[in-house]
């Protein structure tokens, strides 16, 4: 053995830990959007490391993390702009201080509400307003398949998908490769499209999975690689172990 | 001499580990890039086996050498 690797496919982002006993976590993960005017990625990852936090590369997005490690964030590019995506349990004042120290380091206006958030009561109900939650998929056209093999009938709005769960809408959306956030309109009951979304994150992994193994099968044999061996363990992980002829 | 070989898991969380095995040195990073592209994946995280450091050792012994015969 030389080199080990641990990766996740481009159709995949690990921001939210979904399953039936996430629920509180979950709901703690309702956004708060602070839109920016970084110009670009480089600007935007040179203010913030020199602002003396990190900025790490994280499926589509970049993560920050802020109360030194305790708690992150992440910046997403939402129509252009690069916009600073805070969770509603984040603390008011940490955020606070981190976007007037960012604002300090550039030496101009780079959060456009002049460093400071609405009111933290007001900002609950904006947000409860359209609830908006992160998710993990990536791949629009695996999300529709999912949806559809879910037995709804998810219908496409531009570059958003909107299906209908009993009496709740939810509507896909993703910026540039971004990961898609789901927004839940009219859900008396939070918790029920909790579980419906955690199944469905359950299949479009699994169908990931499949579809992982079936590309690598493909583009194995068309590198001139042979597969020298495969199997399924008990945890249905698959393991391939292929030759590599020099 | 080992063979050369790439064992990949696949989890059904979507999440996959690959090793790359039988390659000495620094051209087993080579193949990051080429499991990257096999995958359709990005790399959250590396790090270097024994074997890997072995061959940087002897490497690194050889351009001691080399120094002090150049001096």
């Amino acid at each position: 053995m030389s080199v080990s690797l641990a990766l996740i496919p481009i159709a995949l982002t690990l921001r939210v830990v979904m399953g039936k006993k996430n629920f509180h976590n979950w709901a703690e993960s309702m956004q708060l959007k602070v839109p920016t005017t970084f110009k670009n990625e480089l600007e935007l990852v040179r203010t913030v490391r020199k602002a003396g936090y990190d900025a790490e590369k994280w499926g589509g997005s970049f993560k920050t993390h802020l109360d030194g490690g305790q708690s992150y964030f992440f910046w997403e590019q939402i129509d252009g702009i690069w916009t600073a995506v805070f969770g509603k349990s984040d603390s008011q004042q940490e955020m606070e201080s981190f976007m007037a120290e960012i604002n300090r380091v550039a030496g101009r206006e780079i959060f456009e509400t002049g460093a400071s958030l609405p009111p933290a009561n007001m900002t609950v109900r904006q947000v409860e307003a359209a609830p908006t939650f992160p998710t993990n998929f990536r791949d629009g056209e695996l999300l529709f398949r999912t949806l559809k093999e879910f037995g709804i009938n998810p219908v496409r709005h531009g570059s958003g998908i909107v299906c209908k769960v009993e009496d709740s809408v939810l509507t896909f959306r993703q910026s540039g490769d971004g990961p898609f956030h789901v927004e839940i309109r009219n859900a008396p009951d939070l918790q029920k499209v909790f579980f419906y979304l955690s199944d469905v994150d359950d299949d479009y992994k699994r169908r990931l999975q499949s579809m992982v193994y079936e590309k690598l099968k493909a583009r194995a044999a068309e590198r001139n690689m042979t597969v020298e061996s495969e199997e399924v363990l008990e945890d249905n992980s698959i393991v391939l172990t292929l030759n590599i002829r020099s | 001499m080992s063979k050369k070989q790439i064992q990949i898991r696949i989890f059904p969380d979507g999440q996959i580990k690959a090793e790359v095995i039988g390659i000495k040195g620094k051209s087993c990073t080579a193949y990051i890039e080429v499991l990257e592209q096999l995958l359709d994946a990005e790399t959250i995280d590396s790090g270097y086996t024994p074997e890997y450091y072995e061959t940087e050792q002897t490497e690194i012994l050889q351009q001691q050498v080399n120094v002090l015969r150049n001096e």
